[in-house]
């Protein structure tokens, strides 16, 4: 981990260790450890039942608008997912912006990017560029996900930026991308392929015997089946591999 | 029996469970305000502090 948050930490990625232990085993662990990256405490586990963390490690990955992207144990993320959730990110974190910025912060974290930008357009520095970059990224993620098939994902974030950025033309392109989207049959055709394999996946995420995941199996080679050519074939196709894999090898017990 | 049941997927997957049924999961826009205490080697204080970064939490345990 100490790598993992040097490596991207000047691309505009924070790792933070969170923990609902007490503070001087905390402490006497991250010593021993070397932990060099920023850690904080869950007081009382509120955060970890906020993401229904069931068990230890768990992660979870944000965007820069503060989006979930990715959530799991902490060996199941790769480096194209970190790279994937870093578009648009801040290299000059929010707390380094001087006294003069704060109502441009105070704006951005009420997501009302319009006034953010408004305000940082009157300081001298960076922080217009910045705050537009934020909005930028906003759009170009919706477009990307559109690009690749992958609507749901293009829908929620046209659904968020469409909020966020109202006043902006920005958010009026992301009314529209959401309008296209829920207007179109293809897209809304596929985007019930993936509601329905996501609730796969996270039949396959707890699945424990064999009888199940072979039950899963089928499903996900006739969700593949269903939806060729799109983004729903090739994430059943994976999943299925990758359950299939963990069958046991051999003939079943008499 | 070890015949019915699957391979974990990683080592410590039986210690890994899904997310909770209703938990905030991907796609989920999490508030700004989310609570963590006495931030510690980061000039960070608060999470909202951390806001336009893309941010890894990463749950552990010293156990």
């Amino acid at each position: 981990m100490n790598e993992l948050a040097k490596s991207f930490e000047a691309r505009g990625l924070t790792l933070v260790g969170v923990t609902s232990e007490g503070k001087q085993p905390t402490e006497e662990w991250v010593q021993e450890h070397e932990v060099s990256y920023p850690y904080a405490y869950d007081e009382k586990g509120k955060l970890s039942r906020y993401f229904g963390v069931k068990g230890i490690p768990h992660a979870v990955l944000l965007d820069p608008s503060g989006t979930v992207v990715w959530s799991g144990h902490p060996a199941g993320l790769d480096a194209a997912t970190i790279e994937s959730a870093l578009a648009g990110a801040v290299t000059t974190p929010l707390w380094t912006w001087p006294e003069e910025a704060t109502v441009a912060k105070q704006y951005l974290l009420k997501r009302d990017y319009a006034e953010a930008l408004a305000s940082a357009q009157q300081l001298e520095g960076p922080y217009a560029e910045i705050v537009q970059g934020l909005i930028t990224a906003r759009v170009t993620e919706i477009r990307a996900a559109i690009e690749e098939g992958d609507y749901l994902r293009a829908a929620g974030a046209a659904e968020r930026a469409s909020r966020d950025l109202d006043g902006l033309p920005e958010g009026d392109e992301a009314r529209t991308r959401l309008r296209e989207l829920q207007d179109d049959p293809q897209a809304k055709r596929v985007m019930k392929g993936q509601r329905e394999l996501a609730r796969l996946q996270a039949e396959v995420a707890t699945v424990r015997l064999v009888v199940d995941a072979q039950r899963l199996l089928t499903q996900l080679e006739a969700l593949r089946d269903e939806y060729p050519g799109t983004i729903v074939a090739s994430r059943a196709e994976a999943e299925f591999q990758s359950l299939q894999a963990r069958l046991p090898q051999g003939p079943p017990p008499r | 029996m070890l015949r019915n049941k699957l391979t974990p997927l990683f080592l410590g997957a039986l210690l890994c469970l899904s997310t909770a049924a209703g938990a905030q999961g991907v796609g989920t826009q999490v508030p700004t305000s989310l609570q963590l205490q006495d931030f510690s080697q980061t000039p960070a204080t608060s999470f909202g502090d951390l806001f336009g970064r893309a941010v890894l939490l990463e749950f552990f345990a010293h156990w």
